[in-house]
């Protein structure tokens, strides 16, 4: 199966092509440009340098976030636009499960998106041998409030955080969490996208395939808080 | 938090301030501009663009929400998010994705309180009613960094 993965919810466009889990190419691109300026062209790109057309494709992995509102947004317009006219399927993976394969060791992963404000978008997973399995839902949170809820069910966890939010608040993590490690890579790569989409597809409409963006509005936040008040 | 307190006699002496204040500070910082109409937010803001000479730039990003300035330094954002309904439209616009790609002035910053960094440089200008073409500028920092920018454009400004 040849795989396109997309990823444009970090400050990376990324775009790869996978034969199942194998790389053919990939193109990572932090230029400081916009997503919007930078993906089409990098896909064709891509493309063209692989000796491929998009009719070759057989699934599109895309990162539907969480990360930057507009990154995802363009991200899943434009495979969207791709799957109505050309009939690919597609496939959404979430970024804190893409971020989460840069850790290849067993053991407790956490993924941090630094959400600025001391937030991070976050989720835990479990590798055991390959896979990863979740432990903790994506979900936005305070990050001393997450570390503490950790530190709570077990001082003593040796959990290797991965993401910009494990470099941002390295200092806290170490300092609540000492047995703490970090991983080498931070980044989000389009590749992880295209292996757990080859993974996880199972010939799901396009047209379900909505942004995750975990941060909530200000009217659930508002409504929360009164019913808090309420209790 | 630290204060200092500012009087401006006229405009000219409000972009000097502020062309002051634009030497010490660097991408990923962020301002907030507040005050009435007309108490010099827009000069002050001529001012800041000054530095990068980007003044004859300037316009007013009432309509945009957002201006874009710019130069080989950094990139100044302009913001009035006045018409903006609520946080989530800031959000919905990328609008905390400027922080950390250039320099970016607030104007009505309090409607986004929630949304701004926690650290930043709030000033507040004053008419003063005893002198048409005298302004008060109330400066805050908040956070280590900014205090530090305060003490050094206070040094500045006295020599």
């Amino acid at each position: 199966m040849r795989i396109l993965s997309i990823t444009t919810s970090s400050e990376i466009c990324g775009v790869c092509i996978l034969e199942d889990e194998k790389i053919i190419i990939e193109k990572n691109l932090n230029n400081g440009l916009t997503h919007s300026e930078t993906l089409m062209p990098l896909i064709k790109q891509t493309l063209n340098d692989a000796n491929l057309t998009l009719s070759n494709i057989d699934l599109i992995a895309i990162d539907i976030g969480p990360g930057s509102f507009t990154g995802i947004r363009i991200g899943i317009a434009t495979v969207k636009a791709f799957a109505d006219s050309l009939n690919i399927p597609c496939v959404g993976i979430n970024s804190l499960e893409g971020l989460s394969l840069n850790e290849t060791n067993n053991g407790i992963i956490c993924s941090l998106i630094d959400a600025r404000r001391e937030n991070v978008y976050c989720e835990i997973f479990e590798n055991i041998n390959g896979n990863y399995i979740v432990r903790r839902k994506p979900a936005f949170e305070n990050i001393n409030e997450l570390l503490k809820e950790i530190k709570q069910i077990n001082p003593e966890y040796n959990i290797t955080f991965v993401g910009d939010g494990a470099i941002k608040n390295k200092e806290i993590i170490l300092k609540i969490l000492p047995n703490s490690s970090f991983a080498c890579n931070n980044e989000l790569f389009a590749h992880n996208f295209g292996i757990l989409g080859y993974k996880n597809h199972n010939n799901e409409d396009y047209k379900n395939i909505e942004p995750l963006y975990l941060r909530k509005s200000e009217a659930e936040q508002k409504m929360e808080e009164k019913l808090n008040a309420n209790k | 938090m630290k204060n200092l307190k500012l009087i401006s006699n006229s405009p000219i002496e409000t972009t000097k301030i502020a062309q002051a204040l634009a030497k010490f500070l660097n991408i990923g910082d962020t301002v907030v501009l507040t005050g009435e109409l007309g108490a010099g937010k827009t000069k002050f803001t001529e001012g800041f663009l000054t530095y990068y000479n980007l003044q004859d730039e300037i316009s007013s990003p009432t309509f945009t929400i957002v201006n874009e300035y710019k130069s080989p330094l950094s990139t100044i954002y302009h913001f009035d998010v006045y018409r903006l309904a609520d946080l989530d439209e800031f959000y919905a616009i990328g609008g905390d994705e400027y922080f950390d790609k250039g320099i970016c002035l607030i104007e009505w910053g309090e409607q986004i309180e929630d949304a701004l960094p926690l650290e930043l440089i709030k000033i507040s200008f004053e008419k003063n009613s005893e002198d048409d073409n005298s302004r008060i500028l109330n400066f805050e920092a908040i956070g280590n960094k900014y205090e530090k920018i305060l003490d050094s454009l206070s040094f500045e400004l006295k020599n």
